[in-house]
């Protein structure tokens, strides 16, 4: 389900004329993509939550400070939501170890066809997490926000706060990370998705 | 050099987002330089499966989002009419302390209340000069001791005694 900016507009005047319904809309169309955003960038299901209800309480309570001419409800709401993922980070002091494993098992599994893809996909696919979860946290943000959310860099700068050449530049980045990152490890591995 | 060059437009270039002639350049440099076509196969791989594993993160297990909107709800219908107000107190109470501080204080200085006390002055070092010539026939021709003093110390006193025995 998508909701056209119009409609999201129509709902943000009846949140300010402190119609209820409105913020239960607001919320049930983006809270799922909040706790995703959360989740993929702290790796834990409870911290997400509660970065996820801090941000929508203080959204919804500034609501009326919200202006559509400086960016979308949905740049602001995640800008809100990387600002508090961020406290967190320094709250927890964000521990990298594990995380991977963590995300690991959350993930559905594979729908290959053969096992041996299966296999291989699946090697992959922990491999690239593994690899995600070790890049620096503005690294990181940019590529969750790029590949997990479709933003673009125009919004990755408004959310992140800093210049368009930034954000590519930080995407770029990443990736140079991550190839180097994924080749020594498993080498060929790439390779060999390529040819599934 | 053009292999650097190339190599950090390839990401753009996978996603379609260089302009039509640096597009055109890069295509022609890929189907002409090995390596650089090794790296944007590499860089197709890699963005093929970020975009496919990355949106997969955090859709398992199912979050408590009910509960979460349970609580904000709660929050939301707690009223703060004095939100505002705390948040400028806070910005702004030490700054306003300190300017009623710098009122206040010269204010009490200048009207009498309370005086400084005047500090102690400390006297300039006085020399003084004892000059004692001897009067005494006896002692014409014997040495003479000469004093000299600061004021607070105790000159001795070593006149000497007078001469009693007569004198022809």
């Amino acid at each position: 389900m998508t909701l056209e900016p119009e409609i999201i507009a129509a709902l943000i005047t009846r949140c300010i004329q402190g119609d209820q319904a409105g913020f239960a809309a607001l919320y049930d169309y983006f809270a799922p993509m909040i706790y995703r955003l959360c989740y993929s960038l702290l790796g834990n299901q409870q911290d997400a939550e509660d970065v996820v209800q801090e941000s929508f309480v203080y959204a919804f309570k500034n609501i009326s400070r919200f202006d559509s001419n400086r960016a979308s409800f949905k740049t602001w709401l995640y800008t809100i939501t990387l600002s508090r993922c961020r406290n967190m980070y320094r709250r927890k002091r964000f521990p990298l170890v594990d995380l991977g494993q963590l995300f690991i098992l959350n993930l559905a599994a594979p729908s290959t066809e053969t096992p041996e893809a299966a296999l291989v996909e699946q090697g992959l696919r922990e491999a690239v997490e593994k690899a995600v979860l070790s890049l620096s946290p503005h690294l990181r943000e940019a590529v969750i926000l790029r590949y997990g959310h479709g933003l673009t860099y125009r919004e990755i700068a408004d959310v992140m706060d800093c210049p368009q050449k930034t954000a590519e530049s930080r995407v770029r980045l990443a990736h140079e990370r991550l190839r180097g990152l994924l080749q020594p490890s498993v080498p060929g591995l790439l390779d060999e998705w390529v040819g599934i | 050099m053009a292999c650097e060059h190339y190599s950090q437009l390839i990401t753009a270039y996978i996603q379609d987002e260089l302009p039509p002639m640096i597009r055109q350049r890069v295509t022609g440099h890929l189907n002409t330089c090995e390596t650089c076509y090794v790296l944007y196969r590499q860089e197709l791989d890699l963005v093929r499966h970020l975009t496919q594993t990355i949106p997969l993160i955090g859709t398992s297990p199912q979050p408590r989002l009910k509960r979460v909107w349970s609580v904000v709800e709660t929050e939301l219908a707690q009223p703060t009419p004095r939100q505002r107000f705390d948040r400028f107190q806070a910005r702004y109470g030490l700054a306003v302390l300190l300017f009623a501080l710098m009122l206040i204080v010269p204010l009490t200085m200048g009207n009498g209340g309370v005086t400084w006390a005047a500090p102690p002055t400390q006297p300039a070092p006085q020399t003084v000069t004892l000059n004692q010539t001897p009067t005494h026939p006896a002692a014409v021709g014997t040495a003479v001791a000469y004093y000299t003093a600061t004021e607070g110390h105790v000159i001795p006193d070593v006149r000497p005694e007078p001469d009693t025995t007569a004198v022809p």
